[in-house]
Order: structure tokens, then C-alpha cells, then sequence
């Protein structure tokens, strides 16, 4: 973290220097791309586990790829659209051959157009902007398969005439919206759906949303969560409820998820890769820069955690 | 505008010192009466709204589910109650959602560090109280123009330091007091009683003791109320002011208990815009949003209100859309309900006058 932080106000400083001298005269910038060295900006959100997660994998990769030089910034909140734009601004300015961003919405895409305008490649990691075409490729989990993938799993698991909840995420969140709609497309009639109720990711209305449709729904046999946190939340009204049983199925893999699944308190879970989205994020951007042609999408998977593999993703 | 803090009875609001004739006394016990009405206003929409679901969800009525409103509605009605103080003295306290937060992660760390129950509860409830200090102080002493800017960054500020302190991840494990505070229920009593419903009682025996039986809650009304008067009379607004930002953290810390304790553990991302529901119970309870009037019964009802519609409408399974543009009517009906009330109160107690 310090490492990074340090990295941020030295990229800051430099920008600063470097718009300074630009006025000047078209200076190229120091570590750019003159040389044989590839350099790519690597932007994320903020400090969380799963951004965490991404970065170290994004270092890992740079440590064996001499070709390369990766430069990192992150912004301070999951909606920092202005520290990402900084970021993106410091980035340009530094004369970086590519960019890789997890987007904190679309609209950074008027600043990442400029980029691609200066010449710097763009890959977009975890969230798309669907609507931007500047963008080299988009390397993310498929949410629309990871729901699929969890249906098809409800639907081989659930006993006959099974009921299932839905807790959603943040309505009109496209990735979580998606997550739910493969889950009910895949499940089909595999079991009649009693209840969806919005959670905005939280644990605390996931909980308070777990004790109303369990009140309101006595025989239910499951529960399916677009993200983590309400499951975790609604597990709690499960076991104050004393119900045993109850098959319930979050989506993340969350450190907190796979203990709970460790303890035999949650049945289930779809984990995404960050690792995966970090490396082939930068390895994408390195391709991009190197003049390769990328695929509009690179899926980096989705896999069911359960009680038996649930050890892998400790 | 200070004199509402109890609701007499229609007897005693119909009580003139000169009744004329027989006419005019039943007409002053109907103004009365209305008066008196007019006054339960919020409760009555409660009661109706309850009956309402009561009959369209066979669950809603049920001890169990009575059980959960209290719970889920129990972290609101403590935040209310802070955010109560502080409003009847023209101020407003955006930060209580963020200082449930980092009071829940300092909890768990400390737990996790000493194992005690009792240090755990206190480092809470001290958190809570600190961030409130800041508040208080920075508003009174930095001068600032509104409560608003100070409490806007200690927002900020407390989830962010939740965020650091924490790695962004929950922090799991609570003591056993806290687990069974806020997520347990009172077997002795009855299995459907939560445990939470008993700390909303004590805290509300005791912000009511306080607000009636004490100069400072005299003072709170004083300083809402009429801020010219209070001056004249000495009141010491800087310490009355400081001490409401205090009680309003602190209750956020006891608040972090309850949700806390129902998790089992300490998460940043607690009490995500939990600020802004214990404002609206306040002002749906019916106090004034301008300071000087209402009491601990209309934050009680306001919390109550907010419970028992997102109870209801997960009951009922009405979509995530409707049930944000629900609350959204309820807040406009509740608060103009309110405004014509004031009105009314008005004028009635013109009309009380003339027939007096």
C-alpha cells in the first residue's frame, strides 16, 4: 500500500512536471515509450481484497515479463470517478503505451477517449462501458455465465417442488442484474421463485430481507444472492430461525463466503478470479500495445465453490 | 413552540377557565378533541398501516414477524433518538451511519485483541462519542455556518477509517453480551422478543428523563426553539449544542451494538446511508425539522414506520423499485400531514381562545 501510494503522488508529480514542460516544448515523457520497454498504467477502484488481489497478480506478472514496466494507481471509493480520471490524466501525461482500468462508471469513458486519441492502448477490466467503442478489449468475469452456471447447479441440487429466494444487488447494475437473470434462465422450472427483494449488496438488509422471507415463505428450500454480503447476512436469519437445510447460494467466493461454506453454514458460491482478471488485464494491454489483435471479450471464468473445493479458494 | 413534548389528554385540553354556556363548552371539548387527534396524527398512520398489512399479509401480524419489525427497526429507532437531540436544536447529524460503522470495526478489533466483553461495548459506545465530540466541537468552536459541513466530513472521515482500519472486509466475531443484545431474544419472556427491543426501551426511559426532568432538556428546546430567548436567559448554547453531537454519537456506538451483534461482526460498510433514515423517522414521527419541537415518542414512531414498510413490502414481495418510491410517498404524506397539523393546531387554538 505505501509502495502504491508513493507511486501515486510520484505519477502525480510527474504529471505535473510533464504538463508543465509540454507547454514548452513536446518533451517525451521519462519512462515512455521511446524505448523497447512496453510501459502500462494499471488503475483500480480501491483498496478492497478483491482490487488487492488483482494488483498483486498484475506485479507478479510485470516481475516476469522484462518487456514490460507497470506503473499502478488506485482511486479512494468503488464510485471515485474523479480519482480515476486523475489517474488517467497523470498517466497520458507520463507517455504510458497502455492503460488498464477496472471503471468506476461510463463516465470515464470521455477521459479514456482522450487517451486512446494520444495513441495509448485501453483494456477495460471487470466492469464493461458497453456503450464506448475505444476500448482495445474488456477482461472480465462473464456475470450472465456465472448466473447460468449457478442455476444449472440449483437445478441439479434442488429436490422436487423447491422454492428458492432471490436477494438482487444494486438495481440497475447491469453485471449483478445479469447475475441473476443466468441464474432464473438456466434454473427454469426447477423451482418456483417466492421471493426477490433488492439487498443493494449489503449484509444488514440481506439479513433483514433473509427474516422477512423466511416469515413469509415457512417451507423455503433456497436462497440465491447476486452478491456476498446478503447471503452472509441472510445466513444469520437462517440459524436464528433454527431452519437446517436450507441450500443457499451467494455469488463472489468472498474470504467470509468460503469460511461459511468451510463451516457448513452456506451451501454454495460462484467465485470470480481477480488474480485472473489482473494478469490477463495487463498481459491484454501488453498485447494491445505490442499491436496484436484481442478478442472483444476475455472471460476470466467463474467456477461453483462448494464444501468440497471450497479449501482451493481459501 | 416548546410546549408539545407531552400529549395531554382531550379533558384537559378542553378544560377553559370561562365556560359560558352548555353550546360553548361542547364546542370547546370538539376543538379539544380535534386538537388531541391531530397530535396522535403519525401514530394513527402506524396503527392504520399495520391493520392495512395485517390484512393483505396473513405473516405480517404474527408474533414472529412482530419480533423481527422490532429488530430490524431497533438499530434505526437508537439513531433516531440521537439524531432527535440534535435536531431539536436546528441542527442535523449526516455522520451517524458511518459512525456505526467504525464504532462496529473498532468493536471487532478490540474484541479481537482482548477478548472482553465489556471493553468491547465500551470502545463502541467511546468511538461513537468521539466522533460525535468532533462534531460538536468543530461545529461550535470552528465557527462553521451549518452543522451540515462539520458532520458532512466526519461522514467521510468514519468510513473511511471503518474502510482502513478494517482492509474493507467485515471483522468477524462478537462477544457473547453483544450477539445476544442485538441479535438474541428474551426466552424468559417470549422466544419472538428480541433482546434489541429492551435496549430501545432503556434508551428511550432515558433520553425522555432527560429531555423532561433535567435543565439541559429544557435547554435543548430553548436553544431550538427560540434561540434569541435562550441567549437572553443565559442558556449556554455552545455546551448544549456540543453535548446533543455528543449523545447523537454515542447513540450511534449503542446503534452499532445491535447490528453488530445481529451480524456477528464488524463491517465497513454498515450503516450505508443509515443517516438518512434516522432523519426522516424523526421528521415522519412528526418533530419539527426546524428545531424546538418534538419528542422521543416521534422518532419511536418514526423508526417504527420505516421498519414496518420494508417488513411489509418483503412480505408481500412487492419489487425493489416500488418499495424505494413507497418510502419516498410515506416521507411526503407523513411530513405534509404534519405541516397541515400545525396549521390546524393553529387554528384551532384560535377558535379554542375565542370560545374560551
Amino acid at each position: 500500500m505505501k509502495k502504491m501510494r508513493y507511486l501515486r503522488a510520484a505519477a502525480a508529480a510527474a504529471a505535473a512536471a510533464v504538463a508543465l514542460s509540454l507547454t514548452a516544448c513536446n518533451t517525451p515523457a521519462p519512462g515512455g515509450g521511446d524505448d523497447d520497454v512496453i510501459t502500462i498504467g494499471f488503475i483500480t477502484k480501491f483498496p478492497v481484497d478483491f482490487f488487492d488481489i488483482m494488483v498483486d497478480a498484475a506485479k507478479a506478472w510485470d516481475e516476469a515479463e522484462p518487456g514490460a514496466e507497470v506503473l499502478f494507481a488506485q482511486g479512494e471509493s468503488g464510485t471515485d470517478d474523479e480519482g480515476l480520471i486523475a489517474a488517467i490524466q497523470s498517466f497520458v501525461t507520463q507517455g504510458v503505451d497502455a492503460i488498464a482500468i477496472t471503471p468506476t462508471s461510463p463516465a470515464l469513458a470521455d477521459e479514456l477517449q482522450k487517451a486512446v486519441d494520444a495513441g495509448i492502448e485501453v483494456v477495460l477490466i471487470d466492469n464493461d462501458i458497453p456503450d464506448w467503442d475505444g476500448k482495445s478489449t474488456v477482461v472480465t468475469t462473464d456475470n450472465y455465465a456465472g448466473g447460468q452456471l449457478a442455476g444449472t447447479w440449483l437445478a441439479e441440487n434442488l429436490p422436487d417442488g423447491a422454492t428458492i429466494a432471490v436477494l438482487q444487488g444494486v438495481l440497475g447494475n447491469p453485471s449483478l442484474d445479469a447475475r441473476v437473470d443466468g441464474m432464473l434462465d438456466t434454473l427454469g422450472d426447477a423451482a418456483e421463485v417466492v421471493a426477490t427483494v433488492p439487498t443493494d449488496c449489503d449484509q444488514t438488509k440481506g439479513l433483514d430481507a433473509g427474516q422477512d422471507i423466511i416469515t413469509a415463505n415457512p417451507g423455503l428450500t433456497a436462497i440465491y444472492a447476486a452478491c456476498g454480503p446478503p447471503l452472509l447476512g441472510a445466513l444469520e436469519a437462517v440459524k436464528s430461525a433454527g431452519l437446517s437445510g436450507l441450500i443457499t447460494v451467494g455469488f463472489d467466493a468472498s474470504p467470509d463466503e468460503v469460511a461459511s461454506i468451510l463451516a457448513g453454514d452456506q451451501t454454495a458460491s460462484v467465485a470470480q478470479f481477480p488474480a485472473k482478471m489482473g494478469e490477463l488485464g495487463v498481459q491484454a494491454a501488453f498485447d494491445a500495445a505490442n499491436g496484436e489483435d484481442l478478442p472483444d471479450l476475455i472471460d476470466t471464468g467463474t467456477e461453483m465453490v462448494t464444501k468440497d473445493n471450497a479449501a482451493d479458494f481459501q | 413552540m416548546s410546549d408539545s413534548r407531552t400529549i395531554p389528554g382531550p379533558a384537559e385540553l378542553a378544560q377553559s377557565p370561562a365556560v359560558g354556556t352548555a353550546s360553548e363548552a361542547a364546542r370547546a371539548r370538539l376543538v379539544g378533541t380535534m386538537l388531541w387527534l391531530l397530535r396522535l396524527g403519525p401514530f394513527l398512520i402506524l396503527v392504520i398501516m399495520i391493520a392495512v398489512l395485517a390484512g393483505l399479509s396473513p405473516v405480517f401480524f404474527t408474533p414472529g414477524n412482530l419480533g423481527n419489525v422490532l429488530t430490524q427497526s431497533a438499530a434505526i429507532a437508537i439513531l433516531a433518538m440521537g439524531q432527535l437531540l440534535v435536531i431539536l436544536t436546528r441542527g442535523i447529524d449526516l455522520s451517524v451511519g458511518s459512525t456505526l460503522a467504525l464504532a462496529a470495526v473498532v468493536g471487532a478489533l478490540v474484541y479481537a485483541e482482548t477478548d472482553s466483553g465489556f471493553t468491547t461495548i465500551l470502545a463502541m459506545v467511546f468511538t461513537g462519542a468521539l466522533v460525535g465530540a468532533v462534531n460538536g466541537f468543530g461545529y461550535v468552536y470552528g465557527r462553521l455556518p451549518h452543522p451540515f459541513i462539520v458532520t458532512l466530513a466526519t461522514l467521510s472521515i468514519a468510513r473511511g477509517l471503518a474502510l482502513g482500519l478494517s482492509g474493507g472486509q467485515p471483522v468477524s466475531g462478537m462477544p457473547e453480551v453483544v450477539t445476544t443484545i442485538g441479535g438474541g431474544s428474551a426466552a424468559w419472556l417470549a422466544s419472538w422478543f428480541p433482546n434489541a427491543a429492551f435496549l430501545v426501551a432503556g434508551v428511550a426511559i432515558l433520553v425522555t428523563l432527560m429531555l423532561r426532568n433535567l435543565v439541559w432538556g429544557r435547554w435543548i428546546y430553548a436553544v431550538g426553539g427560540s434561540p434569541e430567548g435562550a441567549r437572553r436567559l443565559g442558556v449556554p448554547r455552545n455546551g448544549v449544542i456540543v453535548s446533543v453531537y455528543i449523545m447523537s454519537g454515542l447513540l450511534a456506538g449503542v446503534a452499532a451494538i445491535v447490528t453488530a451483534g445481529r451480524l456477528n461482526a464488524g463491517s465497513p460498510t454498515f450503516g450505508q446511508l443509515a443517516e438518512l433514515d434516522a432523519i426522516a423517522a424523526v421528521v415522519i414521527g412528526g418533530a419539527s425539522f426546524l428545531g424546538g419541537r418534538g419528542n422521543v415518542g416521534n422518532a419511536l414512531i418514526g423508526a417504527l414506520m420505516i421498519g414496518v414498510i420494508r417488513n411489509g413490502m418483503n412480505l408481500l414481495n412487492v419489487e425493489g423499485f416500488l418499495q424505494l418510491i413507497v418510502i419516498g410517498v410515506v416521507i411526503v404524506i407523513a411530513v405534509e400531514s404534519d405541516v397541515i397539523r400545525t396549521r390546524l393546531e393553529a387554528r384551532f387554538r384560535v377558535l379554542k381562545a375565542a370560545s374560551a
